[in-house]
């Protein structure tokens, strides 16, 4: 099993390097931008009708702070989208891809049994997740001293990671699942894609609407409030609860899935 | 009496309404090469990915080696070597990267150095540089390199030279002198005559016969096109083994099966202009098997 995951690991090493370079220019973009972003953004709020503004779940007393900012229009904004493209792309690449292009077989012919495989190249997912989440997390508080010249609740800004940490497993185990049904990359890719967008269009629409409210429950991005986190200093368990509840349960109907299926390109 | 290494009882493999796989039954003995002969489509394919547990039956039963290739899958796996046809390997990956991760699995190979030494393969090349003979090359030495019990193959000689051919088939030669037990699927009738002991033929789902190699031989059919340069009849050619004759221009064209000794001489005893004698092809040996079983 271990053998498969640190081959999973070196294989995807490449393209961890680029995701986490590309996530050192943006958090120094969204640094260097922030100065100057400091006022124009209180008075670019007041411009927003309190609709979207409430939609958007913004708060702009919040995010005139340096740290207010990053939760709003980092944590909440971008690195969602980021785990959601990382994901999936490591899910159709770990499952659907090997499945389509037959090399499943070499993995299927050895003496290991389907489910470690998978737990396998899961586990090796996770481990790049955490690195690359950490990364496009703990990078800030260097990068914000040396562009800046701000200095960060380091605590704060670690709790905010390991929640974006969980929504990333939580986006994968969904990912993973739907890599064991379709085995076709192009499928696995796109199913998952889509929920995820209902998921973002559900968190807009239960602000915009009292009796649309209900919608929120149903995202992913509900449980994962960076401002709550980072701004107010609040971790909530009952949200982590969720995400924790949806891995394990995706986990168990990937592994049941990918050990009754038939598994041929 | 030993008990046969492989045994298929009944084994169905159903996709939707069709039936890939419909009932077949049969058995392969230790040290035995059998081949697995049918035309594209014939349920070839499905049949060893229902042996590899990569698809699961719709019914029936597998064993190898005396478990069961469903629930035993992993604890078969140890002793069992895989080809498929058209082999599919990690393309950024070289072959001694290839090597080391099945070692990673399955323990340190065996005959590894060996084999890339005998079929003159470069393990330091990438997967994506290499010629598929070579790809192929690396999929026989992944799938032999532990010395394996048994060894499954689907058209492992598919698109290769005939160099390469005569290589696989030399070396599958001698493992099964060491008590290798090998399944081999192919389309291709000389190959399967020239290893297998014994062949199963498969046409659409259905096992059709089951023939020993030998028996295989006798009742292989021929064509004889011959023209005369002098009289001759038809009728004096119609006897034991001569399925049909046919007029052609100035001569005949005689099917015929088995020993076509007989048929020869007599062919013989007339003055030539021309004698041209062809193996049927495998389209046509299924014709036979099919009349023979009436469907």
């Amino acid at each position: 099993m271990m053998t498969i995951f640190f081959r999973t690991l070196k294989d995807r090493k490449f393209t961890l390097l680029v995701y986490c370079l590309a996530m050192l220019f943006f958090i120094w973009l969204y640094v260097a931008m922030f100065p100057s972003m400091e006022k124009a953004y209180a008075e670019m709020m007041k411009s927003f009708p309190s609709e979207w503004i409430k939609a958007m779940g913004v708060e702009p007393e919040k995010v005139s702070t340096f740290s207010g900012f990053m939760s709003e229009e980092y944590f909440s904004q971008f690195l969602p989208i980021i785990l959601i493209v990382f994901s999936i792309s490591f899910s159709g690449f770990a499952v659907a891809q090997e499945v389509e292009k037959g090399t499943s077989e070499i993995l299927l012919s050895q003496p290991i049994s389907r489910l470690r495989i998978l737990y396998a190249k899961f586990l090796a997912g996770v481990v790049n997740l955490a690195v690359f989440v950490f990364f496009a997390t703990l990078a800030i508080i260097p990068m914000a001293k040396l562009v800046s010249n701000i200095s960060v609740d380091v605590p704060r800004y670690i709790s905010t990671g390991f929640f974006a940490f969980v929504l990333g497993v939580a986006i994968m185990s969904i990912s993973f699942l739907f890599s064991a049904i379709f085995t076709e990359k192009g499928k696995a890719n796109f199913v998952p894609s889509g929920i995820l967008v209902i998921m973002y269009v559900f968190s807009i629409f239960s602000g915009i609407n009292k009796d649309w409210e209900v919608l929120r429950y149903f995202s992913f991005f509900y449980y994962f409030d960076a401002t709550e986190i980072l701004v107010d200093n609040n971790f909530d368990l009952v949200s982590l609860a969720v995400l924790l509840g949806v891995i394990v349960f995706s986990c168990f109907l990937t592994a049941y899935i990918f050990n009754k299926k038939d598994i041929s390109r | 009496m030993e008990k046969p290494v492989i045994k298929v009882n009944s084994l169905k493999k159903y996709f939707g309404k069709i039936k890939a796989v419909d009932g077949i039954s049969f058995e392969v003995k230790k040290g035995e090469i059998f081949g697995f002969l049918g035309p594209n489509g014939a349920g070839k394919t499905t049949t060893i990915r229902c042996l590899m547990d990569f698809t699961r039956a719709t019914s029936g039963s597998i064993s190898i080696l005396e478990k069961d290739s469903y629930k035993d899958s992993v604890e078969i796996k140890k002793s069992l070597g895989y080809l498929p046809g058209n082999v599919k390997l990690y393309s950024k990956w070289t072959g001694l990267e290839h090597i080391k991760f099945i070692e990673g699995l399955r323990g340190k190979a065996v005959i590894a150095a060996e084999l890339i030494e005998r079929l003159n393969f470069d393990p330091s090349k990438k997967v994506k540089s290499l010629s598929s003979g070579n790809n192929q090359k690396l999929g026989l030495i992944l799938s032999l390199m532990h010395k394996p019990k048994v060894v499954i193959m689907d058209e492992p000689t598919v698109a290769l030279d005939p160099l390469l051919q005569n290589t696989i088939y030399e070396i599958l030669d001698e493992l099964k002198k060491e008590g290798t037990t090998i399944f081999m699927s192919s389309h291709n009738l000389p190959e399967v005559e020239r290893i297998c002991d014994r062949a199963g033929i498969i046409k659409e789902g259905k096992l059709v016969s089951i023939e020993n190699i030998e028996d295989l031989h006798k009742k292989r059919l021929r064509k004889i096109e011959v023209h005369f340069e002098d009289e001759y009849s038809v009728g004096e050619f119609e006897f034991n083994g001569v399925e049909k004759v046919e007029e052609i221009k100035d001569g005949l064209l005689i099917t015929a099966h088995g020993d076509i000794n007989s048929l020869i001489k007599k062919i013989s005893s007339h003055k030539l202009h021309d004698i041209e004698i062809t193996h049927a092809t495998l389209e046509d040996i299924f014709m036979e098997f099919y009349k023979r079983s009436g469907k």
